[in-house]
């Protein structure tokens, strides 16, 4: 292949930013937006230490929400449901190899990789080879995982420790933010860049955009979506690990709470269901305006049931209005 | 038209060739593992069991013949669950209230019907999302309803779904019943739109069938057995618990495919799901009284449930590529 062409420097006009940025605008400005009405309404929700705590939240919502947005990017009707019990594998692993000894650290998260790559690539496999639905296919694995976890656990008190280095780079700050903070944008630029500019993940979005055309173009479907589920898998065992340096003590379903929030975030932040477009800056703004709107529900006082509820509504309220923005495709 | 309906019968008795086969042979296999599976009283407690599973599945095919898919089911299963256990009075006397409770809790799963098939349907949500999405709602009602496990059914309600007519088991009947309802539907207009739009939804749109409605109300007939599956659950627990329809989603899904229906849409028919129910239900009861560790049991039971989505699929593509 050779290099593209660079594209004729031409001056863009405002409207255009608007039409190529508008979820990320919109999904930035909600976030802001509920910041100012949470301040008004209790005045610690807007307090800056009490924010960063929040973003800090929201970091691994993000993270984790661009592993999901990468598999929903790659088309087909793509979403891993499995990530979550995919992430309490991984910390349940983690722990147990590394035992809270800093030497075990690299050896562990291999290990966890390992695993998640296997599995993430059953479910590619599944899927691309016999057509089961994406859906269908990681929720059934997601049972075969809390099948391992459980004969893992075998009812028994569970053992194993985080390494202190990984509870450092989760927990502790560099300057006023936490370095898990920095670790999210840092990712969310590098994976954004590799979106716009890299072979690999415009191939992600081509298959996305279109299998013929992709395919006329020399890139096979299948293979691309077998990869970015067998990666899927691999980054959610891994974000295990992350998950594993924020507790303590490690339990059965540490990971699973994040599955539901990914998918919201991916959906907030404009990443179309029918993939290919969509980018992992929206899915930052997508992870702050969940995680901000759950915290401020809580300053509400409203409960666990009416979350679920609202947030259910939220989201279909979402997919609503996307799919009707694509009506004339 | 006759010799169209000819091969159409012929296709439609193909497939449910396989799964009545594999459930016939895990029968056998049960019966050599537990010789007195086939005592009546073991029959009708297995039926009891299996009905839930049965009738669900039966609702699920529906909607995956329409060529959409519902992954509500479980958290909608247990929202009319609480419901139901938390709302029936035990008072003797309460026979009105009751039949008011029952009535709203058919009304309630129609409604939930209902948005589904209108999100997917008419404001042409992708349905694995939308039903992703509305799960959650429901789930979070259920808690609203039952924050924990609780609530009771009265005695006749329970007695109502164990109870014999002479050979004839109550839920022997509701569900063979459920299988002539589904013949009636078929034999209507919405029945056959229901296929038309599974196999072809370009298709049918261009031939003016009103694919919103129809999808709406494929969507209504799949919950009409969600319902009746929730009664027979219901009957066996005696009480509401939010957790206990989560397993109904996937394991709908994956009975409806090993009884024939394609999640493609378009074939396979509600009848065939009974057998994959039935097969999934007796592989669940092999792994139960194979004396493995119940720690083991989960794992193996997702492990199945892959395999068999899996190995259906192949079956049948290497029958398409033979004729």
């Amino acid at each position: 292949m050779t290099p593209a062409a660079p594209l004729l420097p031409y001056r863009r006009h405002l409207s255009e930013y608007w039409r190529d940025f508008n979820k990320e605008i919109v999904s930035f400005s909600i976030t802001i937006l509920l910041v100012v009405v949470g301040g008004l309404i209790s005045q610690g929700y807007s307090d800056i230490g009490y924010m960063i705590l929040r973003i800090k939240v929201a970091a691994f919502v993000g993270i984790i929400g661009l592993i999901q947005a990468t598999v929903i990017l790659s088309g087909g009707g793509g979403i891993d449901v499995s990530v979550g019990t995919m992430a309490s594998l991984g910390a349940l692993f983690g722990a147990a190899i590394m035992q809270g000894r800093d030497e075990m650290l690299l050896p562990a998260l291999l290990a966890i990789a390992a695993v998640g790559f296997v599995l993430g690539l059953v479910n590619g496999l599944m899927i691309t080879r016999l057509r089961i639905h994406p859906l269908i296919q990681t929720l059934a694995m997601s049972y075969v995982i809390t099948g391992i976890i459980v004969a893992y656990s075998q009812g028994r008190k569970l053992l194993g420790r985080p390494s202190p280095l990984l509870e450092r780079l989760v927990n502790d700050r560099l300057g006023p933010l936490f370095i898990i903070i920095l670790v999210w944008v840092a990712l969310v630029v590098g994976m954004e860049f590799l979106l716009r500019r890299s072979r690999v993940l415009r191939k992600v979005t081509a298959v996305g955009t279109n299998e013929r055309t992709a395919l006329l173009c020399g890139v096979e479907a299948s293979s691309v979506r077998t990869a970015v589920y067998a990666w899927s898998g691999m980054c959610a065992s891994l974000f295990g690990a992350l998950a594993l340096g924020s507790v303590h003590t490690v339990y059965l379903d540490v990971g699973n709470q994040y599955l539901f929030p990914s998918v919201v975030a991916c959906t907030i932040g404009g990443i179309s269901l029918a993939g290919g477009s969509g980018s992992y800056v929206g899915v930052l703004g997508g992870a702050l305006v969940y995680t901000f709107l759950q915290s401020f529900l809580v300053t509400l006082n409203i409960d666990e049931a009416w979350r679920k509820v609202l947030f259910g509504l939220i989201l279909v309220a979402v997919l609503v209005a996307y799919s009707r923005s694509r009506t004339a495709k | 038209m006759s010799a169209l309906q000819t091969r159409y019968k012929a296709l439609s008795q193909s497939s449910l060739f396989v799964p009545v086969a594999l459930a016939a042979l895990l029968v056998v296999a049960n019966i050599v593992l537990q010789p007195s599976f086939l005592r009546p009283h073991v029959i009708r407690s297995n039926l009891l069991t299996f009905s839930p599973l049965i009738l669900v599945a039966m609702g699920q095919a529906v909607i995956l013949i329409g060529g959409n898919l519902d992954l509500s089911m479980g958290f909608g299963i247990s929202l009319l669950n609480c419901f139901i256990a938390m709302n029936m009075s035990v008072v003797p006397g309460a026979m009105g209230h009751n039949a008011a409770i029952l009535g709203a809790g058919l009304a309630i799963a129609l409604g939930m019907g209902a948005a589904n098939g209108i999100l997917v349907g008419m404001l042409r949500v992708p349905s694995f999302m939308a039903t992703f999405a509305t799960s959650f709602i429901w789930l979070g009602v259920a808690i609203m309803i039952a924050p924990i496990p609780g609530g009771a059914v009265p005695r006749w309600f329970a007695q109502f779904f164990k109870a014999s007519f002479g050979p004839a088991n109550v839920m022997l009947l509701v569900v063979v019943l459920s299988a002539l309802a589904w013949y009636v539907v078929r034999r209507y207009r919405l029945g056959r739109y229901i296929y038309a739009i599974g196999s072809s939804w370009d298709a049918s749109y261009a031939n003016g069938i009103p694919v919103n409605r129809i999808t709406i109300g494929s969507y209504a007939v799949g919950w009409c057995f969600v319902y009746l599956g929730t009664l027979a659950l219901t009957a066996q627990t005696r009480a509401g618990d939010s957790a206990i329809g989560e397993p109904f989603a996937l394991n709908s899904i994956a009975a409806a495919v090993i009884g024939g229906v394609s999640l493609s849409g378009g074939s396979g028919s509600p009848v065939g799901a009974i057998f994959g129910a039935i097969t999934l239900s007796i592989v669940m009861n092999i792994i139960y009284f194979s004396g493995l560790p119940t720690s083991y049991q989960v794992l193996v039971r997702g492990l199945i449930i892959i395999a068999a989505l899996g190995s259906t699929i192949v079956v049948r593509s290497a029958e398409a590529s033979r004729s």
